[in-house]
């Protein structure tokens, strides 16, 4: 008979549900409702010493190195986006990460779509 | 595709913008954003519950009725301080709020059609003209032969009066662009109107 201990904790038998909530700490909400699919993320600064955080959290820094939207950094950390948004969260609230979100209004920002148009022909 | 060396980086503080390619499934979404996108389209999941009415949520992720529904997404950096992405959106209607979600803030939508099944696009038709998001219908034409005049089709979907109508191959780089600056005038006319 195998021990418990001997069975490797598999993250894809896990599942997509386990381990987020893990992940997270039991948190269901990001601790900021700005957090958009497209808000750009760049890192600030790098975490001193005393902060504790993820595995996953420390390669969003990594990758955030380069402004990164929100749903890229889910997509590289293969985590579901609402997961990633908590994640960004404590990011924000460590300072550690800018955040820049859409604006709202931008269907109908005549400029930006404009500029949008013109960068389209260009491809 | 341009290489990712080539990208210019995008400042902290750029401006985004989204545009939804919507369509029933195996419609071409993904063949689309994959033709524009300077980057392979990538897949990111969001974790929905049986009672969920939103994404932004996870409350009762420790139950079982939790399930993920996957979206397909591009990237074209217009500039430094402007990039927009392309998101395909899930195919299964009993998706609805993700599509809610998707579409918060949308540039516009593009309904991709097969015109052999119209049917399954009926639904995305319904969806951007109830919410008031300006889209235009492309029809993909997948093997390069017409299957039916653009005219025909925009009556068989009962489309609002005005709603630009075009065919494409979504695998022609050129002719998704089409596509996207069609809609773009059209949001730009509506924005102007």
């Amino acid at each position: 008979m195998r021990h418990w201990s001997e069975d490797s904790w598999d993250a894809q038998q896990g599942g997509p549900i386990v381990r987020p909530y893990a992940l997270t700490q039991g948190r269901t909400t990001p601790s900021r409702p700005d957090i958009e699919l497209i808000s750009m993320v760049s890192t600030v600064r790098l975490p001193g010493r005393t902060t504790r955080l993820q595995p996953e959290q420390l390669r969003a820094l990594a990758l955030c190195r380069t402004p990164t939207a929100v749903v890229e950094v889910a997509a590289h950390l293969a985590l579901p986006v609402c997961v990633v948004k908590i994640l960004l969260g404590d990011l924000l609230d460590h300072e550690l990460i800018a955040l820049s979100s859409p604006d709202a209004s931008a269907a109908t920002d005549v400029r930006f779509l404009q500029a949008v148009i013109d960068g389209i022909r260009r491809l | 595709m341009a290489s990712a060396d080539s990208r210019t980086v995008p400042s902290p503080d750029a401006a985004t913008g989204k545009i939804v390619v919507a369509g029933g499934f195996g419609v071409g979404k993904t063949t689309m954003v994959a033709s524009v996108s300077e980057i392979a389209p990538l897949r990111t999941e969001e974790l929905i519950t049986a009672t969920s009415a939103g994404v932004d949520d996870l409350a009762g992720i420790e139950g079982k009725s939790t399930t993920t529904v996957a979206m397909d997404f591009g990237r074209i950096t217009i500039s430094r301080d402007m990039v927009v992405y392309l998101f395909g959106t899930p195919g299964q209607n009993r998706f609805w709020f993700m599509w809610d979600d998707l579409s918060r803030g949308a540039l516009g939508a593009v309904v991709l059609v097969d015109a052999r099944r119209l049917d399954v696009s009926f639904a995305a038709v319904d969806f951007f003209e109830h919410r008031g998001i300006p889209f235009v219908v492309a029809v993909n034409c997948f093997d390069g032969r017409q299957v039916a005049r653009v005219d025909e089709i925009a009556t068989a979907l009962d489309l609002p009066p005005g709603t630009p109508t075009l065919l494409c191959d979504a695998r022609d780089r050129e002719s998704v662009k089409e596509v996207l600056l069609t809609l773009l005038h059209h949001v730009l006319k509506a924005a102007t109107a």
